[in-house]
C-alpha cells in the first residue's frame, strides 16, 4: 500500500508540476500581455514601459521560476486591477464555490444513486427507460441556460427565490441546481451499470436465495460493491464543478472565484488568472489522488 | 425465394454483420430519432443561404423586438420575431446552426486525430512511450477547459478559428483515453501478432491493422463529443468570449437576448431549446451507433 501510494503521488507531483508550466506559458505566449495590459493605442514605448514594470521583458523561464519561488511561499503575487493580494482575494471567495459545489454534488448524488438503484433493479423497464431519459435530458441541457430558465420561472414570474447573490441560503438553491444537473447523468449511469452487474452476481444470488429482506440486500450487499466507482467519479467530478462555476457563477452574480476568474479575465488580471488557474488544476490533481487512495482502501485488487 | 433460403447451408444464412446491424437500427428508436433530428439540422445547416428568409446581419430597425408568430401580434414575416437590431431571429438561428456545427465538426476532428495518435503510440509501444502517453493525458484532464479557453481567448482576442483550435487541443481526452486502453487489449491479437512476424513495421501495424478496428469506437466518441462542444462553444459564446459578434452562434444568441430576458424572453428561450434538443439528438444518436455497432451479445 505504501508503495502504491508513494508512486501515486509522486505522478501527481509531475502532473502538477506540468500544469503550472503549461498554464504559465498559455498565458504568456498566446499574445503580447503587456500591450494587453497597456490597453488600445499605446506606443510602443508605452508597451515597453509596461511590460518592464511587470517584470514581462525578463526572459520566460525566469518570469516562471519567479512566480513558483512566490507560490511556495504561499505569495500568489497582487491584482493588476484592485492591488489586493491575490490570495487574500481567493481566501475570501473560496467558500461560496466550494460551498456551491458542495451543494450541487450532494443533490447530484441524491438523485442519480437511488434513481440508479432502482433503475437497475428492473432493467429495460418503463422506470429504467424514464430514468436514462431523464440523464439523457441532464447531459443535453447547456447549465447556462438552465440557469437563466431557473431565474426567469422561480425568480421572476413566481419570486419565491432570489436570483443572484450568495450571501444566503437561499441564494444558492437556484445555482445548486443548475450544476447539480449536469453531474447527475454520469453518477445514474454508473451506478446504474453497476447495480446490473452486482445483481446478477453468485453472492447477491446466495444472499436472496438465504431469505434477505430484498431492501437490506439492494442497499446493503449490493450497493456498497456497486458504489465503488461513483466514489471515484464523484471525486472528479467535483473537480470539475470547480472548474465549471466560472459560468454559473457569472449567471447568478456570485462572488466566488469562479466569478473572480472570469472578471480577472476581462480585466486581463494575469496573476488572478494563474492563481485560479493553478489552484483548480491542483484542486482536481489532489481529488482524483485521494479517489484513488479511497478506492485502493475499498477494493484491495487495485494496490496490486 | 424463401425456399432457396431454407434448403440453403447454415453459413449462407448467418447474417453478415452489415445485416445485422441494419436489423437492429431499424427497430432502435433512439436512433431513428435522434438520427432524423441530427440530418434535419445538419442539412439547415448547409442550405442556409438559400432556406434563411434573411440575411443574418440584416437589421430593419422599424421592426425592433417584433413577437414571434404565436404571440398576439407576431405575423409570418418574422416567425420567430426578431432581436433588439431587428434582426430576425428564425435567419439568425439558422446560420448560427452553420457556425455552432461547423465549430463542433472540426474541434472534435482535431481533438479526435490528437487523442487517437496519442492512445494508440501508448497503448501500442508500452512502457516509457505509454508512460508519457499518460502523463499528458493526466496533465490535459488537470486543465480547467473553461477557464483557459477563455483566457487565451481574451489574450488573443476572439475569433472563430481560435475558437476551434482551442476546443480541438482541450478535448482530445477522452478519445486517448479510450484508444489506449482498447489497442492495449488488441496488440496481443492474432491478426496483430500475424502482421508483426509478417515484418510489417509498427507504424503500419498501428494505422492499418488497428486503428481500423478503432473506427466504429471512434466514430461513437466523435459523435458524443460534437455534443458536448456545441455546449461548450455555447458557454463561451453566452460568455462573450466565443465567437465574436455580430456573426450569430446559438450561445452568442443566447447573450444577445439575455439582457432582454424579462421583457421579451422568446429571444433567449428559442436558442437554448435548440441547444438542447440538438445536444439531446446528437446524444441518442451516438448511443444508438454503440449499440449498434456493438459486437453480437452486447448490445
Amino acid at each position: 500500500m505504501r508503495r502504491f501510494i508513494l508512486r501515486r503521488l509522486l505522478v501527481s507531483l509531475l502532473v502538477i508540476l506540468t500544469v503550472s508550466v503549461v498554464g504559465f506559458s498559455l498565458l504568456r505566449l498566446s499574445g503580447n500581455l503587456a500591450a494587453v495590459l497597456a490597453g488600445e493605442g499605446a506606443t510602443p514605448a508605452d508597451i515597453a514601459k509596461v511590460a518592464h514594470e511587470y517584470g514581462l521583458d525578463q526572459p520566460l523561464y525566469l518570469q516562471y521560476v519567479d512566480w513558483v519561488l512566490g507560490l511556495l511561499r504561499g505569495d500568489l503575487g497582487k491584482s493588476l486591477f484592485s492591488g489586493d493580494s491575490v490570495a487574500h482575494l481567493i481566501a475570501t471567495r473560496i467558500g461560496v464555490t466550494l460551498t456551491l459545489a458542495t451543494f450541487s454534488l450532494v443533490l447530484g448524488l441524491v438523485i442519480a444513486i437511488p434513481l440508479g438503484v432502482v433503475a437497475a433493479t428492473r432493467p429495460n423497464s418503463w422506470l429504467d427507460r424514464g430514468a436514462l431519459m431523464l440523464a439523457v435530458f441532464g447531459q443535453a441541457i447547456p447549465g447556462f441556460w438552465f440557469g437563466l430558465i431557473l431565474i426567469y420561472v422561480f425568480g421572476i414570474m413566481l419570486k419565491w427565490l432570489p436570483i443572484s447573490g450568495a450571501d444566503n441560503w437561499r441564494e444558492f438553491v437556484l445555482p445548486t441546481i443548475a450544476l447539480g444537473v449536469s453531474i447527475m447523468p454520469s453518477i445514474m449511469r454508473l451506478t446504474r451499470a453497476g447495480m446490473i452487474e452486482v445483481l446478477s452476481s453468485d453472492y447477491i444470488r446466495a444472499a436472496r436465495a438465504a431469505g434477505l429482506a430484498p431492501l437490506s440486500i439492494l442497499f446493503k450487499h449490493a450497493l456498497r460493491n456497486a458504489i465503488l466507482p461513483v466514489v471515484s467519479v464523484a471525486a472528479v467530478q467535483f473537480g470539475l464543478l470547480l472548474g465549471g462555476s466560472v459560468i454559473i457563477e457569472s449567471v447568478f452574480a456570485m462572488n466566488g472565484i469562479g466569478l473572480l476568474a472570469y472578471q480577472a479575465i476581462g480585466n486581463a488580471d494575469f496573476p488572478v488568472v494563474q492563481a485560479i488557474l493553478i489552484f483548480v488544476s491542483v484542486g482536481y490533481v489532489v481529488l482524483t489522488f485521494l479517489a484513488e487512495l479511497i478506492n485502493a482502501r475499498l477494493d484491495p485488487r487495485i494496490r496490486l | 425465394m424463401t425456399a432457396v433460403l431454407d434448403t440453403a447451408p447454415a453459413a449462407v444464412l448467418a447474417p453478415t454483420p452489415r445485416r445485422v446491424m441494419l436489423r437492429r437500427a431499424r427497430s432502435h428508436v433512439g436512433l431513428l430519432v435522434g438520427g432524423a433530428v441530427v440530418l434535419f439540422v445538419l442539412l439547415v445547416a448547409l442550405l442556409a443561404p438559400w432556406i434563411a428568409p434573411y440575411g443574418p446581419y440584416q437589421q430593419d430597425l422599424l421592426k425592433r423586438l417584433a413577437d414571434p408568430v404565436w404571440a398576439a401580434g407576431g405575423s409570418w414575416a418574422h416567425p420567430l420575431g426578431t432581436d433588439a437590431l431587428g434582426r430576425d431571429l428564425l435567419s439568425r438561428m439558422i446560420w448560427g446552426a452553420r457556425i455552432s456545427l461547423t465549430i463542433a465538426i472540426v474541434a472534435s476532428v482535431i481533438a479526435a486525430t490528437i487523442g487517437t495518435l496519442i492512445g494508440l503510440v501508448g497503448g501500442y509501444f508500452g512502457g516509457r512511450v505509454d508512460a508519457v502517453a499518460t502523463w499528458l493525458i493526466n496533465v490535459k484532464l488537470a486543465l480547467p477547459i473553461i477557464l483557459i479557453a477563455l483566457a487565451v481567448i481574451a489574450i488573443v482576442s476572439p475569433s472563430v478559428t481560435l475558437l476551434v483550435l482551442i476546443l480541438g487541443f482541450l478535448t482530445w481526452d477522452r478519445y486517448a483515453l479510450v484508444t489506449r486502453s482498447l489497442t492495449q487489449q488488441m496488440k496481443h491479437r492474432e491478426f496483430v501478432l500475424a502482421a508483426e512476424a509478417a515484418g510489417a513495421s509498427s507504424l503500419y501495424v498501428m494505422l492499418r491493422e488497428i486503428l481500423p478496428n478503432l473506427r466504429d469506437q471512434i466514430i461513437v466518441l466523435v459523435t458524443l463529443e460534437v455534443a458536448i462542444l456545441i455546449l461548450i462553444e455555447a458557454a463561451l459564446s453566452f460568455l462573450g468570449l466565443g465567437v465574436p459578434p455580430p456573426i450569430p452562434s446559438w450561445g452568442s444568441i443566447i447573450a444577445d437576448g439575455r439582457g432582454l430576458m424579462f421583457y421579451k424572453p422568446f429571444l433567449m428561450v428559442v436558442p437554448g431549446l435548440a441547444i438542447f434538443v440538438l445536444v439531446t439528438a446528437i446524444n441518442l444518436f451516438g448511443d444508438g451507433i454503440r449499440d449498434v455497432t456493438a459486437p453480437e451479445g452486447r448490445a
